[in-house]
This record gives C-alpha cells, structure tokens and sequence, in this order.
C-alpha cells in the first residue's frame, strides 16, 4: 500500500495484525536497545539502560547495533504509517454506520405513516 | 513527544514528530468521547484524523529516506521516538477496541430499528393492503 492514498478498506483482521506486529517491532527495538529490559519503561530508563548497553559494546559492535536499529526503526514507520491507514478506514466505517443508523431513525418515523398512505392509494 | 527536548534538525522530523502529536491528540480525543458512548461525534475528527494518517505515512516514508541515520546517531532522540512510537501503538489499540464495540452496538440498534418497522408495518389491518376491486 502506497502512502498517497487513505482509502484502505476497513479489515479488522489486518488492522489487529498490524497492532500486533507493531507491538513486536517495538518491543525487538526496546532489546535491541537495552536488552533484558522489557516494555514498557520510561524514556528515561530506557535511555539510560541503552546508554549503558552501547558503552559496553566495542566499536564495531556499536555500528552493528547502529544498522540493525536502524532497520527496525525504518520497519515500525512502515508498519505505524499503515496501522493508522487502517485505523483511519476504521473509524470511516464507524461514522458510515452511525449515518445508517440516523437514515433508519428517521425511516421509522415516517414509515407507518408512508405504508398507510401507500395503502389507501 | 515534546518537540523542544530533543536537538531535532531536519525539517522532516520536526513535522514528522507534530503531526505524530497531533495524530495522537486526535486519538485520544476520539477514545474520551467513545468511552463515553458518543461514537456519532466522530464524524467531528474524522476528516482530520484522515489527513493525519496521510501526512504521517508520507512523513514516515520520508524521515526513512532521508533522516533515518539522523535518527539513529542521535540515542536520545530515538529513544524518544520509540517511546513515542509505542504511545502512539497504545492509544491506537485502545482506539481499535473502543470504535469495533461501538460499530457493533450501533449496527445492532440499525438492526432494531429496522425490525421495529417491519414490525409496526406488519401491524396495520390487512385490510388497508385491499384494493378496491374494479367496478
């Protein structure tokens, strides 16, 4: 899915797929970072764990870490940039029933009286 | 996220951590008034929050393009927006289970409505359904 358009249709599965691999990814970063401390933590925390983390790794582990991290932090964009399409789509669908539910509201009101009428032509 | 305690420099991420406020703001706003049971005042948000999710995704695909190393050699700021990344994941879940109970409790009402007008045209005489027969 392309980032130009909003359209995506509302799929529940998806939506709750994509929460879930979100989640994931997050927490993969949060081990990456400051490993053996598990989410959710402060910023605070997690930057002084992450600090300690790379202070003790060699030059060339660092840079290693550097690129993986990376890579993470590029693929939960990608997946937080399509989990608010979808829970865009969600919320559309939302309002287009609250609308339906305006239209049936109404359609009672006058329905007895249009089937009478309908009736007595 | 506050935008001023980091030391952000590209133009991308500035916009890139506002329109992430803004996207959670708007959340949160729409879980307030879903927990209350008002999901019809959504239709308030719903342009915004589209405009939002748009503005992001680019904006996502732009800070990978161009400020993603930025980022990562700046620890502080990454783990700032991790933390903000994971805030956003929350108030989205939240966001999900709150307008799924709500879309399911107003089709249900759809639903009874529209069995109370079949029931109430059920209701009228048979005979108002006769049509006068031809002379």
């Amino acid at each position: 899915m392309d980032g130009s358009t909003n359209q995506a249709t509302f799929d529940k599965s998806a939506l709750k797929l994509l929460q879930g691999r979100v989640a994931c990814k997050l927490a993969e970063i949060h081990q990456m970072l400051a490993p053996g401390i598990s989410a959710p933590v402060t910023p605070e925390l997690l930057q002084a764990h992450a600090d300690r983390h790379m202070a003790s790794l060699s030059p060339a582990a660092q840079e290693r870490l550097r690129l993986q991290a990376l890579v993470a932090f590029a693929e939960l964009q990608r997946l937080s940039a399509e989990m608010t399409r979808h829970l865009d789509a969600l919320t559309v669908e939302m309002n287009k029933v609250a609308r339906h539910r305006r239209a049936a509201v109404a359609y009672r009101q006058v329905a007895p009286v249009a089937a009478y009428g309908a009736a007595r032509l | 996220m506050d935008q001023n305690s980091a030391p952000i420099s590209p133009k991308v991420l500035t916009e890139f951590v506002g329109v992430m406020d803004k996207l959670k703001a708007i959340i949160e706003t729409e879980n307030e008034f879903l927990e209350r049971g008002l999901p019809a005042t959504l239709l308030a948000t719903t342009k915004r929050k589209s405009y939002l999710s748009r503005e992001y995704g680019a904006l996502s695909t732009e800070l990978i393009d161009q400020a993603v190393e930025h980022v990562m050699a700046d620890p502080a700021l990454s783990v700032k927006l991790v933390a903000a990344g994971a805030e956003l994941q929350a108030m989205s879940e939240e966001n999900r289970q709150l307008l799924e109970r709500a879309l399911a409790a107003t089709k249900r009402r759809v639903d009874s409505v529209m069995d109370a007008v079949r029931a109430s045209a059920d209701a009228l005489p048979d005979d108002e359904f006769t049509f006068p027969a031809p002379r």
